[in-house]
């Protein structure tokens, strides 16, 4: 089963869905059989029974003529659901040939037809309309027509869009290569990759292609008075609408529920090509508080800083069970040191970090264990309270610089704003710190980096920008997610420098998760590894990497080839 | 940045030249003879033959099509083929009065679906279903039809406000915003449920970034993160999706002018189809290209003040 098809079943299972579905299709039989099942002709005039209000007769009530409502509102929606489809249909045989040609041969042609485009959407559409209406006696084909092309730019674009998307995937690629002919891969390759985004935009349209129908008719333009339609039902209503209320409920519930089910089909699919939601990095206030372990009284070591006490971190299964992700883990990081978390991805060790924090993207969450930062429980902290503790006691440096940093605003507006936020300065003063912070982690020009937007940073600068702001808030411990991993080898290098010079010129305590040994062996005193959400082994680095007691330990230093694996050697990096 | 407005201003010439152009053509898709089309039956071969005359149609097409260019760098539009007013004259009475109702309900849309997009997508669950189902509702209601039934509401039953008329802005602003209230929302509502699901999604999109941990991990509360720089972040889609709401409304107001009795641009073009006044028609197909080409404009402006990374490029 393809995966369209699979999201289709899956849109399709969605009450709000199928109960659309059953209201297009049912509307849509009921005004083609009109006249069998409203027998009553919806143009028969009865002046003695006007504004009858619902009746054994009139089963909608009677319009100011004592014309049956029931009867025009199913005589009434056809012509509109039909003439709707001639502006779909305009567009797609434009817009569909159009865009494809557009994002496949892209350049010259790319450019005529976007150009082309921006006419398009330069004109106003009912406007114009308008006008050909002027200029055509009124001529509803010429109008639905002309509105077909005025609105064929939006599913050109998205044609367009997924055309050239298409282009770039392998197997096209593949084709190009094998020489089939353009219009076979087109057909072949690049229309099924176009098609789902095809069919949402041709619902859309569909739907205020019909909206804008019945705002015509209800303008009097196009309809022939004679024919009743939603439009003009509409109008005759509201003209009554005082004395009258109920007739504006029929005809309004018809409209809206025809749109709002094509609105609601057009959705669903939409979500169902549009795939996964990816998780908030958004503190959640209402995080639950975790259980306290059995003997919680029992006190941590005096010198230690920071110590994390069986620590379990779950996540909602597939099945809602709960899968733990962070299992029983616990460690003591000591005053000025440098302590590794290492392991594959997916050990868990970023978790263990961000729980730290309270920063477990939900729906993970720590189910049970303390955080114990000078012997005081981060894990019962209320949300409020939690803020004072992060970037101001301990600061977080995250894996990817660039994607760390705001990109709409400059390294000088970010670190000043954290500034202000910790230090209660003025913003001339927080300029003064953000400064010298910048040349603190080692950047020669700090006003030039001040005034630049992150996408304009290398790498190895943002890293040192993140870092910067994380000591923004003056932390004493810091927490360092795979600080090196985003970066070229030499500029790993001038940032592990830095973490260490850090370290010894302000005794922050560092905790270092990371994936890489040759980095542990190079700057952390002590080491933890961690598999499969548990803590295995734990030690100083040098007892970890040169004799490890757990054989998976031993797989992962063998598994670096930085690292001098004989026990035997000289430490040559230490 | 200066130079990106210059570039786009540069393209907005050619645009406008086609535009002018088609609405020039406009009079030779008439069926037939235009003067007796515009005349309709009945017309005596003197009347169409004086019609032509002051249409410039007895002329060749191309010093016709001259003249017509010639007029708009004047700002002269023509007469209209039945009051004896400039067609200049007669938009710039009623453009006021559509454009005012524009405005007024993008404001409200993009203020009501911003805020509704980004309550459901930080809040998520039961209230982002009801914030969407909410938005989806609006969006399926037809705005003369909503028109309807605030005027029903809000002026006839419950008589808060003015149902019908329109007062200058110069002349009383309080005044002015009391009788636009009404056709705002009519005009405004369908459009909340673009903007609220493009904030919606935008936001969430953003909420799952690298930068919002940084963010929070220094200590930053969550509406900080969220007014500053989420919001931001997600901006630049919401202002297309507005602009578009602009040019969907100048076409809403339009419908419903009726309705709320509004001397605007809608209430000027029906009576010229009626009346078969193609100048004025015309006319206003181009002060709305206008409008829309100056709005895409700002659009794109606004959009690079917003992202350092078109700014910069």
């Amino acid at each position: 089963m393809t995966p369209s098809i699979t999201a289709l079943r899956k849109a399709l299972a969605r009450p709000a869905v199928w109960v659309s579905l059953i209201w297009l299709i049912g509307i849509s039989v009921a005004c083609a059989m009109a006249s069998v099942l409203a027998p009553i002709d919806p143009l028969e005039q009865d002046l003695s029974n006007t504004f009858s209000g619902p009746s054994a007769l009139h089963w909608l009530g009677s319009d100011e003529l004592g014309r049956d409502i029931y009867s025009r509102l199913l005589h009434g929606g056809g012509g509109l659901l039909l003439t709707a489809l001639i502006p779909v249909g305009v567009s797609l045989l434009l817009a569909v040939p159009g865009g494809l040609l557009a994002g496949y041969l892209s350049g010259r042609v790319d450019a005529a037809a976007t150009f082309v485009v921006d006419i398009l959407f330069a004109l106003p559409g009912l406007v114009v309309v308008l006008a050909i209406a002027a200029v055509s006696d009124n001529n509803l084909v010429v109008m639905a027509v002309a509105f077909g092309v005025l609105t064929s730019g939006a599913i050109f674009r998205v044609v367009r869009t997924a055309t050239a998307a298409a282009r770039e995937l392998p197997y096209v690629d593949a084709a190009l290569v094998s020489r089939l002919s353009r219009l076979r891969i087109l057909a072949r390759h690049i229309l099924p990759n176009v098609t789902g985004p095809l069919i949402v935009q041709a619902i859309v349209h569909y739907s205020g292609t019909f909206l804008f129908l019945t705002s015509l008719s209800f303008l009097g333009l196009g309809f022939s008075p004679e024919t009743p339609s939603w439009g003009q039902m509409t109008l005759n209503a509201a003209q009554n609408l005082d004395q009258h209320p109920w007739l504006m409920v029929p005809v309004g519930f018809a409209l809206t529920a025809t749109v709002l089910a094509l609105n609601l089909v057009g959705n669903a699919l939409l979500e169902a090509v549009s795939g996964h939601r990816r998780p908030s990095q958004l503190p959640d206030p209402r995080r639950p508080v975790p259980d306290e372990p059995a003997d919680a009284v029992v006190p941590p070591a005096p010198a230690s800083v920071l110590t994390v006490d069986r620590l379990h971190v779950c996540y909602p299964g597939q099945d809602g069970s709960d899968r733990a992700v962070v299992r029983d883990v616990g460690f003591q990081l000591q005053r000025g040191e440098v302590f590794g978390l290492v392991g594959e991805s997916g050990s868990g060790k970023t978790t263990t970090a961000l729980s730290i924090l309270g920063l477990v993207p939900p729906p993970g969450r720590v189910t049970s264990g303390r955080v114990l930062l000078h012997g005081e429980d981060l894990l019962r902290l209320n949300e409020a309270q939690l803020r004072k503790v992060r970037g101001s006691r301990i600061g977080l440096v995250a894996q990817e610089p660039m994607a760390a940093l705001d990109p709409s605003f400059t390294v000088g507006s970010q670190l000043g704003e954290m500034i202000c936020l910790h230090r209660r300065v003025r913003r001339r003063e927080a300029r003064q710190i953000a400064l010298s912070l910048l040349t603190r982690v080692g950047l020669p020009d700090p006003a030039a980096v001040a005034r630049r937007y992150p996408h304009q940073l290398s790498g190895g600068i943002a890293q040192r920008v993140a870092i910067a702001l994380a000591l923004s808030g003056e932390p004493d411990v810091l927490v360092a997610d795979e600080p090196t991993a985003a970066l070229d080898v030499t500029v790993q290098a001038e940032i592990i420098d830095l973490l260490l010079h850090l370290r010894e010129e302000s005794a922050l305590t560092l905790l270092l998760v990371t994936h890489d040994l040759g980095v542990v062996a190079d700057i952390c005193d002590r080491v933890a590894v961690m598999s499969d959400g548990r803590l295995i082994e734990e030690g100083t680095t040098e007892a970890v990497l040169l004799s490890p007691a757990q054989e998976y330990t031993r797989t992962l230093v063998a598994a670096t080839p930085r690292l001098p694996v004989d026990a035997g050697e000289e430490r040559s990096w230490a | 940045m200066l130079r990106l407005c210059l570039r786009r201003l540069a393209s907005v010439v050619p645009i406008m030249a086609i535009v002018a152009t088609l609405t020039f053509l406009l009079i030779q898709l008439v069926p037939g003879d235009p003067a007796s089309f515009l005349l309709g039956t009945g017309a005596t071969p003197e009347q169409v033959a004086d019609l032509q005359a002051t249409l410039g149609l007895d002329r060749p097409a191309l010093v016709q099509y001259g003249d017509w260019l010639g007029g708009l760098f004047r700002g002269d539009l023509g007469v209209s083929l039945v009051s004896t007013q400039t067609v200049a004259e007669s938009l710039s009475s009623a453009l006021p009065v559509t454009v005012s109702v524009a405005v007024l309900s993008t404001v409200f849309t993009v203020l009501v679906g911003v805020t509704l997009g980004t309550v459901a997508a930080v809040r998520g669950g039961v209230v982002d279903r009801a914030v969407m189902w909410t938005a989806s509702i609006g969006m399926a209601i037809p705005s003369f039809w909503l028109a309807g039934m605030l005027v029903f509401a809000f002026a006839i039953r419950l008589p808060v406000l003015p149902a019908t008329g329109y007062v200058d802005f110069a002349a009383s602003p309080g005044e002015w915003l009391s009788h636009l209230v009404l056709p705002m929302i009519a005009v405004g509502l369908a459009g909340v449920g673009p903007v609220a699901f493009q904030t919606r999604a935008g936001v969430i999109d953003q909420l799952s970034r690298d930068y919002v941990r940084t963010l929070a991990a220094n200590g930053l509360s969550r509406r900080r993160i969220v007014c500053r720089h989420v919001l931001r972040n997600a901006s630049g889609p919401v202002v297309t999706v507005a602009s578009l709401g602009f040019v969907f409304a100048l076409g809403g107001v339009m419908v419903i002018e009726a309705i709320f009795n509004l001397p605007g641009v809608g209430t000027l073009m029906l009576s010229s189809i009626r009346q078969h006044d193609l100048p004025v028609v015309q006319g206003a197909v181009l002060a709305f290209s206008l409008i829309i080409v100056a709005v895409n404009l700002l659009t794109d402006v606004v959009a690079a003040t917003l992202n350092p990374r078109i700014r910069f490029s």
